[in-house]
């Protein structure tokens, strides 16, 4: 009995963490989604409904909402490709394997705000890098950040090349779980390297695969440096994210009772799209 | 085991005490907090001033912090309002978001410390404080500098081209744009221009239409803003004729469609530059061979080219109500307007304090008799115009912004539909502010 106080004392440090950092902000925000605040006023009308019915109705919402469809349609499979290349290959016994690991992992310790900065004047029009080697190449140059169809898609690039490092990691930690016998065995039965790679690799990668696809999800739904460091939400607010426009609403026209809307309302997008993934792929995990 | 539950509720409420030291006082010793902005020149200013005030007055020492970096710093201060972590005193306010400062009662009214408006008022002409005065006849801020928006031009590129570098006489739009063809050039032959005219960022940033549409909307009106009487009011002729002019602009390949990170004017790339005087300190230290000349914002063609009244982007010092010491924090202001540092300010920054007196001041007159660019700001800061105190002023210059964009950077909407559209999302927003 005695020891069960100690620990009860033990744990209250993050119990009292836990509800004063995150418990108490997210019944507050729900609890905002009923009022209009903002900010700073000390009374703090009750609205109702009023919160929601905008919503529906806002026709910038459902565009960023759009926007941030698109990023992660673009992202997603984008990054997931390249991650498994690349770890595929920093599993084999190359030379400088530990240079190159570290290498593609730079880029995800690295601010998001500097790689932001850095992208943004590669992608710019006029004396940007991309467009300097694309019209030596004798092409034209490309608006990537000025134009409505390619800002977003240069945004989904720059943040997979961000990311990329951590997913290489978690393939890395997947490919080293499948035990050897399984390609020694099909070798034997006079399996090709590309059988062994869909027949084994692939299958047994699979919680991995599911791991990477939600995480990048969620990350994709919380799109904001990126966009906001190099486009500001433009052109035409043709890249802003379901964040960005959370942070205008809040930050920028002080309304925080519609931005703590829209949060939730993106947190229930996100559980439910996260959910439908798990069930989706769950069902092909051999463990 | 109480004593492992002892020792454990001491650490937590050590932890607590972390957060909530504040401007104490055990020795009657008073601490104050300032923000200047965080540009480097202002920070430099900054430190002299707060150490020599630390120097004269051990009983009142002040911490300075430069604003911490962000958008911009109305939205710094307005989450530390709301956090209730604003300092004392700062300095880098701006008059328009004052709407949104006032209604969220973060500032102390200047008027109600004793002794500070005589003071104010010696320094500063009545009818610029006046602009100053919140809706509710009160004074919220100390009027401290107003930097005139105008265009810096690099006098090479203009001798080079066979402009005038001396008095180019680009004072209408047209002879502005023609002038602006032929600085836009190709000059290593690989059949794309890498001298550029001018290049106005074209980012939707809400504040960055007061480096283009703006002070050329306030110029072309001879001084109207963008609201009047509680609704939008630049759905007119003139304003078209900005809009129209930006759109060539763009649309004739004068000026790049494209976002920078760098300062394309120090670096040799663009002729001229829409910007304050703010710019030149930074001109100098990086690039010190340049030649610069100064000239107004042009104004359509049919316009009587005499009146040039610009955007003033003014920037005020305020008190914050939360400071404990209201008189202390008056007391530093007071230093930081008195004449000595206002000129030191101006020599430090080439940026202008509000004071009559400033030109009168010998070693002022001879600082800008050697400084012919700064001495046309200095003239061009009486005719100046502020933004509209509104509380919804960031979203009403959004809104501007969006339609902006689309309509004269990328061409891609009717300009008179640009302006009717912006004026109609502007007004829904100030109906929707009542």
């Amino acid at each position: 009995m005695k020891g069960k106080r100690a620990g009860y004392w033990l744990v209250l440090p993050y119990v009292v963490f836990l509800l004063v950092f995150m418990a108490y902000p997210v019944l507050f925000s729900v609890w905002l989604t009923f009022h209009d605040w903002n900010l700073v006023s000390p009374d703090i009308p009750f609205v109702g409904l009023e919160n929601y019915k905008r919503l529906l109705n806002d026709d910038l919402f459902f565009k960023a909402l759009w926007n941030t469809l698109r990023f992660i349609l673009i992202n997603i499979p984008l990054q997931i490709g390249l991650a498994l290349i690349l770890a595929v290959a920093l599993n084999q016994p190359l030379k400088g394997r530990g240079f190159f690991r570290g290498a593609y992992f730079l880029p995800v310790v690295t601010s998001g705000v500097v790689i932001s900065f850095l992208w943004a004047w590669m992608l710019s029009t006029d004396d940007g890098l991309i467009n300097g080697l694309l019209q030596k190449a004798g092409l034209h140059p490309v608006p990537w950040l000025t134009s409505e169809t390619w800002a977003m898609p240069s945004i989904a690039w720059v943040a997979a090349w961000k990311n990329l490092g951590y997913y290489v990691v978690i393939f890395l930690a997947g490919l080293q779980s499948i035990p050897k016998q399984l390609y020694e065995a099909a070798r034997i039965d006079g399996a090709t390297s590309l059988q062994c790679f869909f027949r084994i690799t692939i299958p047994m990668l699979n919680p991995a695969m599911l791991l990477v696809v939600i995480l990048s999800t969620i990350n994709g739904f919380q799109l904001f440096t990126e966009p906001y460091i190099m486009t500001g939400g433009g052109p035409a607010n043709s890249s802003l994210s379901v964040v960005m426009y959370i942070y205008k609403n809040a930050f920028q026209s002080l309304d925080m009772g519609y931005a703590a809307t829209i949060g939730l309302v993106l947190a229930l997008i996100i559980l439910s799209v996260s959910m439908i993934q798990k069930r989706l792929l769950e069902k092909d995990v051999t463990y | 085991m109480k004593r492992v539950g002892i020792v454990v509720m001491a650490l937590m409420l050590m932890l607590l005490q972390v957060g909530c030291t504040s401007g104490g006082n055990d020795n009657g010793k008073v601490e104050l907090t300032y923000w200047p902005a965080a540009n480097p020149v202002e920070v430099q200013f900054a430190k002299e001033v707060v150490k020599e005030w630390n120097a004269k007055h051990p009983n009142i020492q002040v911490k300075m912090q430069p604003l911490p970096a962000s958008r911009s710093t109305e939205e710094v201060l307005l989450t530390s309002i709301a956090g209730g972590t604003t300092p004392d005193v700062c300095s880098n306010i701006n008059p328009g978001a004052i709407g949104q400062f006032v209604e969220a009662g973060g500032l102390l009214p200047i008027d109600s410390i004793d002794g500070a408006m005589g003071e104010i008022l010696k320094r500063t002409p009545k009818e610029t404080v006046e602009t100053f005065k919140s809706k509710d006849g009160h004074l919220y801020q100390v009027p401290w500098k107003g930097n005139p928006i105008m265009i810096l031009y690099n006098k090479q590129h203009f001798r080079e081209v066979g402009l005038n570098p001396d008095n180019p006489g680009l004072d209408t739009y047209s002879k502005f744009l023609a002038a602006a063809r032929k600085l836009t050039r190709d000059t290593n032959g690989d059949g794309k221009p890498d001298i550029w005219a001018i290049a106005p960022n074209v980012e939707q940033t809400w504040w960055q239409r007061f480096f283009d549409f703006y002070p050329w909307y306030v110029a072309a009106t001879e001084g109207k803003t963008l609201l009047k009487g509680g609704k939008a009011d630049f759905n007119n002729p003139k304003g078209l004729q900005v809009m129209q002019f930006f759109r060539t602009l763009f649309q004739q390949k004068i000026a790049p469609q494209s976002t920078f990170k760098e300062n394309l004017f120090v670096q040799g790339k663009v002729s001229m530059v829409i910007t304050g005087p703010w710019a030149l300190a930074d001109i100098e230290k990086q690039a010190p061979k340049m030649e610069v000349g100064v000239m107004p914002i042009p104004v359509p063609d049919n316009m009587p080219a005499k009146l040039r009244i610009t955007y003033g982007d003014p920037k005020n010092i305020a008190i914050f109500r939360s400071t404990q010491h209201p008189k202390e924090a008056w007391e530093f202001t007071k230093f930081l307007i008195s004449k000595q540092n206002d000129v030191k300010f101006l020599k430090m920054t080439q940026q202008i304090p509000f004071r009559k007196d400033l030109a009168e001041d010998p070693s002022v007159q001879q600082y800008l008799s050697q400084k012919p660019v700064l001495d046309a700001f200095v003239r061009q800061a009486p005719y100046t115009r502020a933004i509209d105190d509104s509380n919804k002023i960031t979203d009403v210059f959004d809104a501007l912004s969006l339609e902006y964009q689309q309509a004269a950077v990328m061409g891609k909407k009717d300009p008179r539909q640009a302006l009717s559209d912006a004026e109609k999302k502007v007004n829904e927003i100030l109906q929707r502010s009542r």
